[in-house]
């Protein structure tokens, strides 16, 4: 089967990697703040 | 010999016209190449490894006779410190992060990483974090000396040094995130059309989940170390039971963070040695998909055994009970995965090239750290063990003898990729057996000195545990000069190497060995049309 999930268009392959990127990183400043509050309530 | 299998068609590659930036400053400092980037990590790892190795040779020295031979106990405790500090984040992470970047592009047949400029980013921050770190070592009281767990109120104890290393491990907390974001996007959005996620070779299955349990944990330890700083220099009481705080809370977050951070440091070399072992058993991986389950059963694991760590702070009993439960879980997944490395090289045509050895050596010795592991996850034995040399002899067998073997291994293994050139056989054995036999001197002993009782992080002991402290110390001694005989290997290698075909090992199968030896400054420019035989886990059908 071939991988659907590939965009093989540069420009569009780009801003799928952008947009996981973004993603990424908003999870991760959400688990730094999450584990902060949490503390704090301690 | 055999075992160079000359090979391949080019065309996937830009050989000659390579437009690498001209320039000291231009190619090192600004490069966006993931290949030029890979090779900073290593290098900066290499350099890591000498200086921790320098720091492991002050403790075992200290540590060869009772008594105090050559330094005070409070720099003995910085050496502890600072040895562990450098070899995790400074050398292991570095390792892989520069395999990563050397070899996923070019194992999806994407034509770099997805975000090459934030790459860069991600590598230079490491050299300034680990000045900082590596600077408090001249500062009025010296450089940390609390461990690298950092445990307060111990931790806070220290001078201006813990303010240097909060910041030093915020910095490389956001190089390790950035490096992880850029794996999972280049993962999942550069392969090349064909390279399914369930054909992907393993060592991109490995790090796409440690690229995903980075970005779980490493907020987690920059929230930790954030409130270490808060509580040391904005009066805040996180950890301060005087002001209503909890120190154990600390322990909590920190090993939160810190037991898929072992993991992080191991998945890829689970990775390697699913790469090197089909290779030259000259086989497919036996039970590729049941591999990867087996990663992801890992990493899950990893989020929820932490406290194991804290058996003796005064948990409730059913929080030791489900901790020491779900720790012998990982068993289950991890001897899937030793168990399919044996059964892979079962009836395969094996030849013992030095990646191979070092792979051999890595299943091996892992498992002797892993059987140590179960024996740590047991409450009441662990009451026993904890901190004692016993946990010291654990974890440097799954981090010596599992990480940097590993490591080692891969680098042996991609070396003609990388340059071109093949490396001296016998000296990449002699190298391997040179190791073998000090690294289980170092560490094997160091198992009966912990039953013993002899406790970890003390610069003096009992004349009791002085016989084995001392074979400890020469096997130390003897691993101390591997990592230069590794650099004259390659080093003339490098100079005077026979030069490697397209397909340097007979039996290695990928995208990688599809273009020329060393690679192009540029590769698969043009998404790669994958044929028959072309990938190592599945086939295409077009």
């Amino acid at each position: 089967m071939q991988n659907h999930s590939v965009h093989f268009d540069p420009l569009a392959r780009r801003a799928a990697a952008r947009r996981t990127a973004l993603i990424m990183a908003c999870v991760a400043l959400t688990i730094f703040v999450l584990f902060f509050v949490e503390a704090l309530r301690h | 010999m055999a075992n160079h299998a000359a090979t391949h068609d080019d065309h996937y590659a830009h050989d000659d016209h390579d437009h690498k930036p001209t320039g000291f400053l231009n190619r090192w400092l600004f490069t966006t190449n993931h290949k030029d980037i890979g090779t900073l990590y290593l290098v900066f790892a290499f350099i890591m490894v000498c200086i921790g190795a320098s720091f492991s040779v002050v403790i075992r020295a200290e540590l060869m006779r009772p008594g105090l031979q050559f330094v005070q106990p409070y720099f003995f405790n910085q050496m502890t410190t600072l040895h562990a500090l450098v070899m995790i984040f400074g050398a292991i992470m570095p390792a892989f992060v520069g395999l990563a970047n050397w070899m996923i592009p070019m194992q999806v047949g994407a034509p770099d990483m997805a975000l090459p400029r934030m790459n860069n980013w991600s590598f230079w921050i490491l050299p300034f974090a680990f000045t900082l770190l590596l600077s408090t070592l001249f500062m009025p009281g010296g450089a940390p000396a609390g461990g690298w767990t950092m445990y307060p109120p111990l931790a806070l104890q220290g001078g201006a040094s813990v303010a240097c290393l909060v910041f030093s491990v915020h910095m490389m907390g956001i190089s390790s995130i950035m490096g992880a974001i850029n794996i999972i996007a280049t993962i999942l959005n550069m392969r090349a059309p064909g390279v399914d996620l369930l054909k992907m070779p393993l060592f991109v299955w490995s790090w796409l989940i440690t690229a995903f349990l980075l970005i779980a944990v490493m907020p987690v330890l920059a929230g930790a170390v954030t409130m270490l700083l808060t509580d040391k220099y904005f009066g805040t009481s996180f950890f301060n039971a005087a002001g209503g705080g909890d120190p154990v809370m600390f322990q909590h977050i920190f090993w939160f963070f810190g037991h898929p951070e072992v993991y992080i440091m191991i998945l890829p070399a689970f990775g390697i040695v699913s790469e090197i072992i089909p290779t030259f058993s000259r086989k497919p991986l036996f039970g590729y998909q049941a591999m990867v389950y087996a990663i992801a059963s890992i990493a899950f694991l990893s989020f929820i055994v932490w406290a194991h760590h804290m058996f003796t702070v005064g948990l409730p009993l059913g929080g030791e009970l489900f901790f020491m439960y779900s720790t012998m879980l990982i068993a289950i997944p991890t001897g899937v995965k030793v168990f399919n490395w044996v059964s892979t090289m079962w009836k395969g045509s094996l030849t013992f090239e030095t990646p191979m050895l070092w792979a051999i050596g890595f299943v091996i010795l892992f498992s002797i750290g892993g059987f140590s592991g179960i024996m740590l996850a047991l409450v009441p034995a662990d009451f026993q063990y904890q901190d004692t040399y016993f946990v010291v002899a654990h974890f440097h067998y799954v981090l010596v003898t599992g990480a940097i073997f590993s490591i080692i291994g891969a680098i042996y293994y991609w070396w003609p990729k990388w340059t071109g050139k093949m490396y001296n056989e016998s000296w990449g054995k002699f190298h391997f057996w040179w190791t073998m036999v000090f690294v289980n001197l170092t560490f094997f002993p160091q198992h009966f000195l912990g039953l013993a009782g002899m406790p970890r992080r003390i610069p003096d002991y009992n004349v009791a545990f002085a016989d084995w402290n001392f074979i400890s110390s020469i096997g130390a001694f003897g691993m101390f000069l591997t990592p230069l005989m590794m650099f004259l290997i390659l080093y003339s290698s490098k100079k005077s190497g026979a030069p490697a075909a397209a397909r340097a090992w007979e039996g290695a199968h990928g995208l990688e060995w599809e273009v020329p030896s060393p690679a192009p400054y540029h590769t698969f420019s043009e998404p790669p049309v994958i044929g028959p035989g072309m990938l190592a886990h599945g086939d295409v059908s077009h």
